[in-house]
């Protein structure tokens, strides 16, 4: 099973799930994040206190932000 | 040696679905699919301690898992070379998401101008540490917002929401009120959101002259009068009586009100007559009124932890059987939260390391000029990191103690299933209990995520077998539903 891994691996290197990046790939992600983040009226992340959540939003539409602690 | 994530969660589906029998969900990669007995057992069997039984089952199992399960797997983060590999994306992802936090996080800024209540609640840990005071000063505010720059990392006022707390804020005790106006006057020039939190008592005096000043009122009620009475006693009048009288005047000011209720087994059953009152004052569905139920801490060094799972099944439960209950917001159960949030996007919340905002960014100043960076621990000036007044002077060594904390501080933690989500719990709670920093005061994050996936076992499946969300579905031999959305919902 190992040997298999590691020939899929070097066949097909997809990344899907941010666990497997590497720091390249990661800061990409990341910066797509913060583009995202600042493109509100399409998309909007909704930061709360405790956590990053994404809340899509409709354009135009505004959403109550609440904190909880 | 290969292995399967130590943060991988099987929860049983009960009734197979097409061939799948387990949910798998892992807390580091915030994947999410459903497997067969195959692959759960595979991936149990190479943790195993025992090694003969587990090279059988990797024997077994390179006839039995498809080169694209394999594949799957792998990607979905379910599998690693080794632990040393998980380990090594675990502290990149870390110091990623911590800077990624820090860097988005609204700025909280809190103001305490007194310490003094004319509540008793009998849950307050403010109360249990004996806190009391006199008044914030004008000196001490001025004081303040100068001193802002020169504390604040990221001194963005579009970010920086200041909120007033307590003790209780709105009260007549000495020139409080005054004082309040003052700190809110000086934010609103400064282009800081503004938010209260308070007990409600003193509401409806404050608000028709103020609202302009505030965005967001925090109030306290915990269920219909006599319990609400009981609960948050203020001696020689209705507690209860006078904060609907304040909701009512900030609603007609247009004010946004969170209304917060402390939620354990004594007032539970009680809570479908507070939503009934809420809804009979036509308060409900008006866009300004959100109501949320928050587990009641257990403060206090003789209290056992609390058993926060328990009271969501007992509240999904209610809520199963009360259409009343649907009024309440559940974003004070964390792992419910997550999971409601997943079924929107498709993604856990970005990897949050921390278990709150005191290892990312909260700052607290009190009228004493001390600096705070748990909204629990101020008051105690032990546990302060700092000055504002008269001079700025913080401890960066025990500020450090907040910011620095983690699940990656202590091997415990570091093997605990729940650890890329829990930040090592809450420090106050730690301190608290034992006295001991390092002593972990664990959440109930993960009975929340059972509860809440088990819950939702229904939905997982049904959008599985669709193909349409998030969630995908495998067994040994292909991948039936597979995910390949890097940013869940969001890539369409």
């Amino acid at each position: 099973m190992e040997k298999k891994l590691k020939v899929v691996r070097d066949y097909k290197p997809v990344v899907t799930s941010i666990v497997k990046k590497d720091i390249k790939q990661l800061g990409a992600y990341v910066d797509n994040l913060n583009s995202i983040l600042k493109d509100p009226g399409v998309v909007a992340l909704r930061i709360c206190e405790c956590c990053i959540d994404i809340t899509i939003s409709r354009p135009g539409e505004d959403y109550m932000k609440f904190s909880v602690k | 040696m290969l292995t399967s994530s130590r943060y991988n969660i099987f929860i049983p589906l009960f009734d197979s679905c097409q061939g799948a029998s387990f949910l798998l969900f892992n807390t580091l990669s915030g994947s999410i699919d459903l497997v067969d007995d195959v692959i759960h057992d595979t991936l149990l069997s190479l943790n195993s301690e025992d090694k003969v039984l587990c090279k059988e089952f990797g024997n077994n199992n390179d006839k039995n898992l498809a080169d694209e399960v394999i594949d799957y797997l792998d990607r979905r983060g379910y599998l690693f070379m080794n632990e040393d590999e998980e380990m090594e994306h675990f502290d990149l992802l870390y110091k990623t998401f911590l800077t990624f936090h820090r860097q988005n996080y609204p700025q909280s800024v809190v103001v305490i101008p007194t310490y003094h209540c004319n509540l008793q609640c009998k849950y307050c840990w403010q109360r249990l540490h004996n806190m009391d005071s006199g008044v914030i000063t004008d000196e001490v505010i001025n004081r303040l917002f100068s001193s802002l720059p020169e504390i604040i990392e990221n001194m963005d006022e579009k970010k920086i929401e200041l909120v007033v707390f307590g003790g209780e804020p709105l009260m007549d005790y000495q020139d409080l009120t005054k004082k309040v106006t003052s700190i809110l006057k000086k934010s609103k020039e400064h282009g800081f959101a503004t938010k209260i939190i308070t007990n409600g008592t003193g509401l409806a005096d404050f608000i028709d002259d103020n609202y302009q000043l505030i965005d967001l009122i925090q109030v306290t009620i915990d269920g219909p009068p006599e319990i609400h009475n009981r609960r948050r006693p203020l001696p020689g009048a209705d507690s209860f009586d006078l904060i609907l009288k304040g909701l009512d005047r900030a609603l007609k000011c247009k004010k946004f009100i969170n209304l917060r209720v402390n939620v354990d087994f004594e007032n539970l059953p009680s809570l479908p007559i507070l939503a009934n009152i809420l809804e009979e004052h036509g308060w409900l569905g008006n866009g300004l009124l959100d109501v949320h139920l928050a587990p009641t801490k257990n403060h206090g060094k003789n209290e056992t932890p609390g058993n926060q799972g328990n009271i969501l099944q007992s509240v999904l439960k209610l809520r199963d059987e009360n259409e009343l209950m649907k009024i309440y917001n559940l974003d004070g159960f964390s792992g419910y939260k997550y999971i409601e949030g997943f079924k929107e996007t498709g993604l856990l919340p970005l990897h949050r390391f921390f278990h709150c905002e005191a290892q990312t960014n909260f700052w607290a100043f009190d009228l004493r000029g001390d600096v705070y960076a748990c909204w629990d621990a101020a008051g105690i000036p032990d546990l302060s990191v700092g000055k504002f007044s008269p001079e700025v002077m913080m401890d960066k060594e025990k500020l450090s103690i907040w910011r620095d904390h983690s699940s990656l501080e202590s091997e415990k933690c570091k093997k605990c299933k729940i650890a890329p989500n829990c930040g090592g719990g809450c420090l106050f709670m730690a301190i608290e209990k034992s006295n001991d920093f390092l002593s972990n005061y664990c959440d109930p994050l993960l009975a929340d995520y059972h509860q809440a996936i088990t819950t939702n076992l229904d939905w997982f499946k049904e959008h599985a077998e669709l193909g349409d969300h998030a969630v995908g579905l495998v067994v040994s031999d292909r991948v039936i539903s597979e995910i390949n959305l890097e940013y869940g919902l969001l890539d369409r």
